[in-house]
């Protein structure tokens, strides 16, 4: 229960987990309509991950279809007994350290090369490239995949902390670092 | 620019920036019908045929020359070899290990010999076809990379032979692929004894004996019918956990009729590990690592789903848990011994390490390096934690407005980071941490006794002074933002 969320939650429109769970039996059914529905719901949440992990536009989209295209693949595997999104972005995750190992491309971005592997969608708005550009620079990959995987899941804190394998007390000392480093950034960013 | 606020502005940015092409990934995702085809309508019954056919072509060879012998080593089944991953495809085998048919058991395995002719190969090429297959249509990748090899054959040496043979030519295949690959192979001696259970099921012969044998092994923990909708990477996870429960040879016998041999690792990448596994235990029950002595960590089945099975001790008291494989979530636990556990901030923080320099000199260290006493200080919080392989001590603490953060060596006592910051706040009155954890409390409707993790932290947002009050009972996190002047709720989270 997310109480401070609900208002953003309204405005994205939340799926409870029986409905994602329908979704998911969908993906099992080969129903193409519950994929464009999951799709939808959870694209941003993907790509947020993704994004956070590669630090690279045009692989974060990549990532983002293969994602749904393997669980399509694999949605029998899925047991109700889990949530849908976790194990979306269990596979999400996956599959961006996969292509972190066959890049190797680990090594920190300076903040001005960011731009350059920047995202390519027109909707992209000269503040989203600020804030997005902040949290890809200033932020450790931890803090990061942590802030964004709270903003856009829906995910609790404890499940963040089990998909990306770290203790709680750390999910959440790190995101409070997290907004509070990209507060102070964006705050110096803003003034004119 | 509020928490609220950056949340939002972080939620658009990525919306927009996130790619909305559904067209593009159902062109990669046909429909599907159904998944599994009865198994007896592919390869049995196929077989059964050979009678009749047999017959005929003989006699008809007979007539023409006398090649008999010559047909029947070219052309007799002399082994059957299944292949399952979910795809299941049967090989049947000539004295020469030749391929006389290649059969799919069900859609998935009608994808990966699409296109094959295979018949008149060598069962090593074949097995290179269907492996390589496995993996370009992704059936066999990191996240499952269980193979089941089972080889059907009358004349048991030959079949162990035949069993050995292939399975090092799949791991070879892998190998080259740069897959970690996980084998399971077995010789069975007639499947057709197992026919109910593949028609009923369907699901292969080799595929029947696996579970059989695991359940067997698990010594009434499993029934059949729990295990048959498991891949072959979670029967070999648990395979593996209850030969290594009975014994710590890797290859061994369950029963004392069956033999499976065991190669590679069944990935885990699917789950969440066992760290995380423990640590989810561990954050369930409100102590730290350090206290926990683990005894057991294993896989198991429970509900349906995969699960770690969790056992350790903390003092008197004896914890259980099965927290779901893939997701972190605490299926079922069980607590003995003790009494109820109150784990103080105290003993969450401290560290067992020797060569520590302790809480008590980690703050002397900062506080010199801020030049400040430590009357003069309030809000004062260390934390123990560990940074890219390297313990250290984080403390932070206030003196009037001024915000110091450390981070301390833990080993050396050395400053890896000094940060100080004068805050302007709007309002001199000061409700302090006691009052502020008071609030929060008596909000979520709970004694300070029946919480823990509970952390007070003083804070500046906007000029405006705040406590963030955070604390855990068993079965919630709580988090709250109050008003350091008026004492009010500015925010409230619940997970």
């Amino acid at each position: 229960m997310l109480m401070i969320l609900a208002a953003i939650e309204e405005e994205y429109g939340k799926l409870n987990t029986s409905e994602l769970e329908d979704l998911m039996q969908g993906l099992v059914r080969g129903d193409q309509e519950a994929l464009s529905q999951l799709y939808h719901y959870a694209r941003t949440a993907v790509y947020g991950l993704a994004l956070s992990i590669v630090r690279n536009g045009h692989d974060a989209d990549d990532i983002t279809q293969d994602t749904f295209v393997r669980a399509w693949e694999k949605a029998e595997q899925y047991r109700p007994q889990g949530t849908p999104m976790a194990w979306l972005l269990s596979i999400t995750r996956n599959l961006a350290l996969m292509k972190l190992r066959e890049q190797k491309r680990t090594q920190d971005l300076p903040p001005e090369d960011w731009a350059q592997f920047s995202v390519a969608s027109h909707d992209v708005t000269t503040e989203d490239r600020t804030v997005l550009g902040a949290a890809m620079t200033i932020l450790s990959d931890e803090e990061r995949q942590i802030i964004l995987l709270h903003v856009t899941s829906g995910l609790k804190h404890r499940e963040i902390a089990s998909l990306l394998e770290l203790p709680l007390s750390t999910v959440l000392s790190k995101y409070h670092r997290a907004l509070k480093k990209l507060k102070e950034k964006l705050k110096g960013d803003d003034t004119p | 620019m509020t928490d609220k606020e950056l949340r939002q502005r972080l939620y658009t940015a990525l919306d927009h920036a996130a790619p909305n092409d559904i067209e593009g990934v159902l062109s990669r995702c046909q429909p599907r019908t159904g998944k599994v085809v009865p198994i007896s309508s592919g390869g049995k019954k196929a077989r059964k045929k050979w009678v009749p056919a047999l017959a005929a072509a003989c006699v008809a060879l007979v007539i023409a020359g006398g090649g008999f012998q010559y047909y029947m080593q070219n052309n007799t089944v002399a082994s059957i070899v299944l292949l399952d991953v979910n795809p299941s495809v049967e090989l049947t085998v000539n004295q020469k290990e030749k391929v006389l048919s290649a059969t799919p058991a069900n859609e998935d395995a009608a994808v990966i010999l699409d296109g094959m002719d295979l018949r008149g190969a060598h069962v090593d090429v074949a097995m290179n076809a269907i492996v390589g297959s496995l993996l370009q249509h992704g059936f066999v990748d990191e996240l499952a990379n269980s193979i089941l090899i089972t080889v059907e054959d009358t004349n048991a040496e030959r079949g162990a032979q035949l069993q050995q043979d292939l399975t090092a030519q799949a791991d070879a295949i892998l190998s080259s692929a740069q897959v970690h690959g996980a084998i399971l192979s077995q010789t069975i001696q007639d499947s057709q004894l197992l026919q109910q259970q593949t028609e009923t099921y369907g699901i292969s012969a080799g595929k029947v004996v696996l579970i059989q044998t695991i359940v067997d092994a698990s010594g009434g923990l499993y029934t059949f019918e729990e295990l048959v909708g498991l891949s072959i990477n979670e029967l070999n996870l648990l395979y593996t956990s209850l030969t290594t429960q009975n014994s710590n040879q890797q290859t061994q016998p369950t029963t004392p009729s069956h033999t499976i041999q065991s190669s590679g690792e069944a990935s885990v990448q699917a789950y969440i590990g066992t760290e995380a596994a423990q640590a989810a235990a561990f954050a369930h029950a409100g102590v730290s690592s350090s206290d926990a002595m683990v005894l057991e960590v294993d896989y198991d089945y429970e509900n349906g789903c995969m699960v770690y099975e969790i056992e350790f001790v903390v003092g008197s008291v004896k914890y259980e848990y099965d927290i779901d494989a893939a997701t972190g979530a605490v299926i079922k636990y069980q607590r003995e011994g003790g009494d109820t556990p109150t784990i103080s901030q105290n003993q969450t923080q401290t560290g067992t390490a020797t060569t520590e320099i302790g809480e008590e000199q980690a703050k002397s260290i900062a506080f010199s390096h801020a030049g400040v006493s430590a009357s003069e200080v309030s809000s004062l919080r260390v934390e123990r934690d560990l940074d890219d392989g390297r313990l250290e001590y984080e403390v932070s603490f206030w003196v009037g407005d001024t915000e110091y953060e450390y981070t301390i060596d833990a080993a050396s006592g050395g400053v890896y980071k000094s940060e100080s910051k004068s805050h302007t706040v709007s309002s001199t009155s000061d409700i302090g941490e006691g009052q502020a954890k008071s609030v929060a409390l008596t909000h979520a409707g709970l004694a300070e006794s029946e919480v823990f993790d509970l952390k007070v932290k003083r804070d500046v947002d906007d000029n405006r002074l705040e406590y963030e009050v955070e604390f855990k009972t068993s079965y919630a996190e709580y988090e709250y933002k109050i008003d350091g002047a008026t004492g009010s709720i500015l925010e409230f989270e619940q997970d």
